[in-house]
């Protein structure tokens, strides 16, 4: 029996319901509101360090909140390899952190996009002066500046003293050496080659190669220079000294295990693995861990320069207050802090003048490295070419292209989906 | 299936051209706003969510949305309609026809094994014996624990050389394969955790399956002195029909978008050799920031899946099943 | 089922004692490979939970066969629950309120849904069940992009709701279909007589049809919790703030390419799987049933 009253119960309690759903949603947006009318400013902070590093990093902001009560830091770790994609969707969404720690090579892709706040009024002249020149520019776009640069890297040779001594090579300095020296170890015991592109660049660059030329607008993957250098680390990394690499998806951590074992004399990686071999069982004794520049080659030398920076957004609610804050992390005491805990290259002039930091010798030796790296090409398209970059070496890897067809087919995929207007050069 | 009409049974749809379609929407209203209101719910749900989202989706593939021209909260859009576009040039991608290759060879692969081993175990459980309970229990362990982690626990112990399997390999002497690193067997790899991931749903479906084949049948069949096989193959499977239909389409169209394997166990490597086309689509999305290609991406799977299932249910009709739905 | 001891007729000739020794050996085998089976199912569960509890370092650089610990530690249980001002905590948290939402607003909308499909033949019933089926082809990745600009445009961008309403979403096609097919084995005769007794339609929706279904239900229940719990794909691009993270997402953390914490995951996994091993346990015995007492079969 339909009752009028039944008929139109159901679908009033529906819109009802509907009705509360559309309320109740809004509602945590309120909080918000809430909190600005407070007097403490809140600094949201993406961080990206690795765990040794976040332990430092966390004292230096424990000290800023002492320093400044009225600022409220809201540090969370986001990891490296999610925080590209992760910033840009919150970006979009409007949600973005008010400070991050970035890569250098995001910064001109976010800066491109308005993501960023200028700063460029904010930094004064003093600190223009103090800051490395590379790392500096990593952080322009179109004549305004982004970022503070925080910390400078780059990959070098690392190895273990005491197995070169027992099989008594001298450090490598060209790719020559490298494969002599190599032969000298056991089967899978002289070097750990990883199937990734951004190692295999210092090989690239050895022989002449590189990667784009924006002045001339020109892609140099598939340049004669770029295929022997991938012919070269392929001679290398197939050789019966190289350690057995098989799993690329996981040979970052099977690459460390392996040196922090000592189950491999050399490998190639950077100031940001230091804390982490340190704490494994061959390098118990902190000397016995050697760094060299990365080999030369018959056409070069080059090791990709690295880095990260602190940027702001453009819609952070507190621009000043965030400024404050980077402007303290990147500090020249605080630099040596890190410098000296972590063995990071500090991006100041003067926090090398740091006594602690003159005295750490991973520190010097990676410094020599730095003096022979070279800088990546500020583009906004910088932070994506490894995506098709990588799989292509690990084909040229697996054998299933030659040097020279992986290097044109990296070309090809820049040209369509990056670099549209630029020409391949071979 | 039981009969589900309500009285009266005839649709209002049938009237002659007589009342106008005012006329015909109010007598529809009466008759069937209860459905109608205890449908709106899910109507507005799935409206909103998905077909229009997926009516957008299909826009943006024709579009060139990108990093730069999609916007956000006040940045505007500045994408243009390109046309046809986007599907003409995805073979311009090298990779394209190995990944939809893969995609064909991974659904069909998998769904074969969850199927034959699904049945297998639920024909095993279906027999009386002590611990049932216990094994059905356990054996229903891979669906209950998030995926997630059994794909980062799978990408471990496949690790070379610090994995559980190629420790195991090496302390008997022999020398393992790559299982992640090898083209070949980082496929065989992401094959195997997917059917070990599937075969509990299978087996829990196909198991209920067994238990409502009408017992007469099968004593009946056992009566006349038909072997175990026999029966099997006369009563039994015949009897699943319509469940394993089911089962298997579901099966079918889950695996060609199943995401989380590859994407958390190879993210695609080696060298994109276990890309398939979901993956390959969010590689668009997120790495480069191609919105159009991804949703063009997205056009072309929900396409091979209907015309599949178009296929499917025209054959299983075939075959003598009756209605679907 | 009845046992083995009631043979038919037909084996009546065959001699009793390897009548037996056939049963006895079946057997056997029956129980060899059920538990081959279920060590395989279980084995890569149980060497994560053995692994939680070695020391984070070990799990790395230990390249012996060790798969029990020792000695057992449990550090990393210590460290996952209160580092990062007990982040996983909150991730927890975060995590049962939008599986449980999820659960509540999916039943809801998925038995509302399928009753009145099972119900009622009106006009566009045919193609809403088609639009269903299709529904389950989206890959989410088309409506990656679109969603995302609702979400974005709605202010919803790192909130619960946006997590609920898509995984509620996700999930309602296949539990629809479901739950139709398992109303359509309820007989119609208990409605009537409901409505004769003065109930209104959604009355005995409520009254006698959703008791009656409980172990459909219970297949729908548990299928929203696992479906929201495991999910990966949304929340990675839904949530920025490492507070709001659901359990998946904050895990991954744990993953980041150049250091693997393999100790704080295996524990951080343990705890992820234990509320939904609990929801499984007790939906598990309505599974068998309730997915296919007329409900997988269409």
């Amino acid at each position: 029996m339909r009752s009028i009253r039944s008929r139109a119960f159901v679908p009033a309690l529906a819109a009802m319901v509907l009705a509360a759903v559309l309320v109740a949603t809004p509602a945590a947006a309120r909080t918000d509101v809430v909190a600005k009318r407070q007097a403490t400013t809140t600094i949201t902070f993406w961080q990206t360090m690795n765990d040794e590093e976040t332990k430092t990093l966390r004292t230096i902001v424990a000290a800023f909140s002492k320093a400044n009560p009225s600022i409220k830091v809201n540090m969370q770790y986001v990891p490296f390899d999610q925080a590209q994609a992760r910033y840009a969707t919150a970006a979009q969404g409007g949600k973005a952190p008010d400070v991050l720690r970035a890569e250098i090579a995001w910064i001109a892709d976010y800066a491109a996009r308005g993501f960023l706040a200028d700063l460029t009024k904010h930094i004064s002249a003093a600190d223009r002066r103090d800051f490395l020149p590379s790392a500096y520019a990593y952080g322009l776009w179109r004549g305004k500046t982004y970022a503070v640069p925080q910390v400078t890297d780059a990959p070098a040779l690392l190895y273990n003293k005491a197995m070169l001594r027992a099989a008594n090579v001298t450090v490598p300095t060209t790719i020559q050496q490298l494969e002599t020296a190599c032969a000298k170890f056991g089967a899978g015991k002289g070097i750990f080659l990883r199937g990734d592109a951004y190692f295999v660049q210092p090989w690239i660059w050895a022989y002449g190669g590189g990667l784009v030329n924006p002045l001339k607008r020109e892609i140099l993957i598939a340049s004669k220079g770029s295929v022997n250098g991938m012919t070269a680390y392929k001679r290398l990394f197939d050789a019966d000294c190289a350690f057995d690499n098989e799993d690329f998806a996981n040979d970052y951590g099977n690459m460390q295990t392996a040196f922090k074992n000592g189950d491999v004399a050399m490998i190639v990686n950077g100031p940001w693995a230091t804390a982490d071999i340190l704490s494994g069982r061959a390098f118990r004794n902190r000397a016995n861990l050697g760094v060299a520049p990365v080999p030369r080659g018959t056409a070069g030398q080059g090791s990709p320069v690295g880095g990260h920076s602190y940027v702001i957004s453009r819609r952070a609610k507190n621009v000043d207050a965030a400024y404050r804050f980077i402007q303290f992390l990147s500090r020249a005491q605080n630099q040596a802090t890190l410098a000296a805990k972590n063995n990071l290259l500090p991006t100041r002039k003067s926090a090398y003048q740091a006594r602690v930091v003159k005295a750490n010798p991973i520190i010097s030796a990676f410094l020599k490295q730095m003096l022979v790296a070279r800088a990546r090409p500020v583009l906004p398209e910088g932070g994506a070419i490894y995506t098709d970059f990588g799989p292509n070496v690990q084909k040229v890897l697996l054998g299933d292209s030659t040097p020279a067809q992986g290097m044109l087919a990296v070309a090809q995929a820049w040209k369509t989906k990056l670099f549209r207007a630029y020409s391949i050069k071979r | 299936m039981a009969s589900t009409e309500q009285v009266p049974a005839a649709p209002a749809t049938r009237a002659p051209r007589g009342p106008s379609l005012a006329r015909r929407l109010r007598r529809g209203y009466d008759r069937w706003w209860f459905a109608y209101v205890m449908l709106l719910p899910v109507v507005v749900v799935m409206g909103v969510l998905v077909f229009f989202p997926l009516a957008r989706g299909i826009a943006f593939s024709f579009t060139d949305a990108d990093r730069y021209t999609i916007g956000g909260q006040d940045i505007p859009s500045s994408y243009r309609y390109i046309g046809v576009d986007n599907y003409t040039t995805l073979d311009d991608d090298p990779n394209f026809w190995s990944v939809l290759g893969f995609t064909g060879i991974w659904t069909f692969v998998n769904v074969f094994f969850h199927f034959a081993i699904g049945l297998g175990l639920a024909v095993m459980l279906n027999r009386t014996l002590r611990l049932r309970g216990f094994y059905r229990m356990l054996l229903l362990v891979p669906w209950a624990v998030p995926s997630f982690i059994t794909a980062f626990a799978w990408r471990y112990l496949f690790n070379v050389p610090n994995g559980f399997f190629d420790q195991v390999l090496r302390a008997i002497g022999v020398d393992g394969p790559a299982w992640l690193g090898d083209p070949t067997w980082a496929k065989v790899s992401v094959v195997t955790v997917n059917v070990w991931l599937g075969i509990p749903f299978m087996m829990v479906a196909l198991l209920g399956g067994l238990q409502s084949i009408d017992k007469e049948l099968l004593d009946a069949s056992s009566v006349d002195g038909a072997s175990n096989l026999r029966r099997f193959w006369d009563v039994t499977l015949p009897g699943l029909r319509p469940v394993a239909a089911t089962v298997i389409l579901l099966g079918i169209i889950w695996t060609f978008n199943m995401f989380n394997v590859i994407f958390l166990i190879t993210q695609g490597g080696p060298a994109d050799e276990t890309q398939i086309l979901v993956t390959y689509a969010y590689r668009y999305f997120l790495d480069y920031q191609l919105y159009g290609v991804a949703a063009a991406y997205g056009v072309l799977i929900l396409s091979i899946l209907l015309v599949f299932s178009s296929i499917y249910r025209a054959t299983v009709r075939k075959l003598g099943e009756e209605t679907w739905a | 089922m009845a046992s083995e001891a009631r043979a038919p007729a037909i084996l009546a000739t065959a001699p009793r004692r390897s009548e037996r020794e056939r049963r006895r050996s079946s057997s056997v085998g029956l129980h060899l490979s059920l538990l081959l089976a279920t060590a395989i199912a279980i084995f890569p569960v149980l060497w994560v939970t053995l692994s939680s509890f070695k020391p984070n370092e070990a799990i790395k650089t230990e390249t012996d066969l060790r798969v029990v610990p020792d000695p057992w530690t449990i550090e990393n249980y210590r460290t996952v629950l209160s580092q990062n001002d007990h982040e996983f905590v909150h991730w927890m948290v975060n995590s049962v309120v939008v599986a449980l939402l999820t659960t509540v607003v999916g039943v809801f909308l998925s038995a509302t849904a399928a009753y009145a499909f099972s119900r009622y033949r009106f006009p566009g019933q045919r193609a809403g069940l088609m639009a269903l089926l299709v529904a389950q082809m989206f890959p989410g990745v088309i409506l990656l992009v679109p969603i995302y600009k609702i979400v974005v445009d709605l202010g919803l961008l790192d909130s619960k709701a946006a997590l609920v309403l898509a995984y509620s979403t996700i999930a309602i096609p296949f539990c629809v279909w479901m739950l139709k097919g398992y109303f359509d084995t309820i007989p119609i005769s208990l409605e009537e007589a409901g409505r004769i007794d003065g109930l209104t339609p959604f009355g005995t929706f409520w009254r006698i049809v959703m008791p009656l279904s409980l172990p459909g239900l219970a297949v729908t229940a548990f299928y929203m919790f696992i479906t929201a719990w495991n999910e990966v794909l949304f929340a990675n691009v839904f949530l920025t703030e490492t507070d709001n993270y659901t359990l998946p997402i904050g895990l991954r953390t744990y993953v980041f390419q150049f250091e693997q914490q393999f100790g704080w995951l295996t524990a951080g996994a343990v705890l992820v799987t234990i509320p939904a091993v609990i929801m499984f346990l007790l939906a598990q015995r309505y599974l068998v049933s309730g997915l296919t007492r007329g409900g997988v079969k269409g």
